[in-house]
């Protein structure tokens, strides 16, 4: 990612929303927050927001769909033999960027799988070619490697990256930390989740959704939904379902032990910010989804690694009648 | 010399670059159209199968140009390439010309 582009307001408010989640996992003391996040609004640039990141782990700002797409090919790339990488590397993700699809931000399955394969018959042909000696070896041993890659992507199929969408609650002046804290426990009870796995699905279990929630307290004055889910819709949806079931109870709080039956007819949208119906909450402010993790290799980084151990002690075994033979001769 | 046939992504290929140089995007377009649609290679199996024909010294690096700052390298048939085409074309006419005889026995028995 160069750090010389551009930031749009569309980054900047991504960056405020990671660095709020930081502040909410505690690696951000308050003071810290507020001077990234008066960096983050003044920033001009992709450094500037990594700046304002800095030292804090986890993806950066996000990038935007063109380099995200051209980083995941790049790394498919990468599977190639060096010395084809060296002489068609950017020209095959010149093609590869031109096929893309409008709006692509990832390597499609067929994609991913076309390129490990043409990796794999680039360096078979590179040993066909009668490589001699440790090149031969190099060549049998990462053909190995690149074969258990290949079986790493079922495991990255069956683990698909997470989306994240954070929606922030602003609670009207709490009186006191404790009354923040209290909003913040009605909003993880189980009537208030109850009620928003149903707003999902009718057979949905609270369990069900307490995977995919995360709720926490921001500065003992605004709630903190992350929603999870493996499509950005789902994510939206989860977090959604919590705020807008929070919402008619905190409304209809006049019946102790009430869930919020009054309002459940009709779920409030929320989206960008909207000013909230309910007495306990100032405004709701929703982030869009972002990604958890950007790439089927990244997801399926641990399965790939070890089959990519694997494929290469095949390759290593592989070599060692190849070597006898040659002696023979 | 009998040599295999070629396979038809291969055959689709320098059929591609028989109407001059053209770049890896240019190849795929031009299979996507000329066998109507049927078939679209990817550009891991395009590579893979330029890089075997280069090898075996049927196509060669002709020229590479910067559009929009994006590399583009243009390949071309060698005279061995454009031999294997035409004997390959000679004969899968002389496959067809036997198909179609037996074809037009088979629905004109007389």
């Amino acid at each position: 990612m160069d750090d010389r582009l551009r930031a749009s307001n569309a980054d900047r408010d991504r960056t405020a929303a990671v660095l709020r989640a930081h502040f909410v996992a505690g690696r951000l003391t308050r003071d810290e927050l507020d001077d990234r996040l008066a960096a983050t609004l003044s920033a001009a640039t992709f450094g500037d927001l990594h700046r304002a990141l800095g030292d804090l782990p986890g993806p950066g700002p996000a990038l935007t769909d063109d380099s995200r797409l051209e980083r995941g090919y790049r790394r498919l790339l990468a599977l190639y033999p060096a010395r084809h990488r060296r002489v068609h590397e950017d020209e095959m993700l010149a093609v590869l960027m031109t096929a893309a699809a409008e709006g692509q931000h990832r390597p499609g399955l067929a994609e991913t799988a076309d390129l490990i394969i043409g990796a794999l018959r680039v360096r078979c042909q590179a040993l066909r070619g009668g490589v001699p000696g440790w090149r031969g070896a190099l060549a049998l041993i990462s053909a190995g490697t690149v074969l258990g890659l290949l079986a790493g992507i079922p495991v990255a199929a069956v683990n698909p990256p997470q989306q994240t969408t954070i929606v922030n609650l602003r609670l009207t002046a709490p009186d006191s930390p404790a009354r923040a804290h209290a909003q913040q426990a009605i909003a993880s009870s189980y009537p208030v989740l109850a009620h928003a796995a149903r707003l999902i699905r009718p057979a949905m279990s609270v369990q069900a959704l307490r995977s995919h929630v995360h709720i926490s307290l921001l500065l003992d004055r605004e709630i903190v939904v992350e929603g999870q889910g493996s499509t950005g819709l789902a994510s939206e949806r989860a977090a959604d379902a919590v705020v807008n079931s929070y919402l008619a109870y905190v409304s209809n709080t006049n019946a102790p032990g009430g869930t919020g039956k009054t309002h459940a007819a009709r779920p409030m949208r929320v989206g960008g910010a909207v000013r909230a119906h309910a007495p306990e909450v100032l405004y709701v402010s929703s982030g869009a989804p972002r990604p958890g993790s950007s790439d089927v290799l990244e997801t399926g980084g641990l399965g790939a690694l070890c089959g990519a151990l694997i494929g290469a002690t095949i390759g290593a075994l592989a070599l060692v009648p190849r070597r006898r033979r040659l002696r023979m001769t | 010399m009998t040599e295999a046939a070629l396979r038809e992504p291969t055959f689709l290929i320098l059929t591609a670059l028989a109407a001059g140089a053209q770049h890896g995007y240019g190849i795929m377009a031009d299979i996507a159209e000329i066998s109507g649609g049927r078939v679209r290679l990817r550009p891991g199996s395009l590579y893979a199968a330029l890089n075997r024909l280069a090898i075996e010294g049927l196509v060669e690096f002709d020229r590479e140009v910067i559009v929009d700052g994006r590399l583009r390298r243009y390949y071309r048939l060698t005279p061995s390439g454009g031999q294997r085409l035409a004997a390959e074309v000679d004969q899968l006419s002389r496959t067809t010309a036997v198909a179609r005889r037996r074809l037009r026995l088979l629905s004109d028995p007389a």
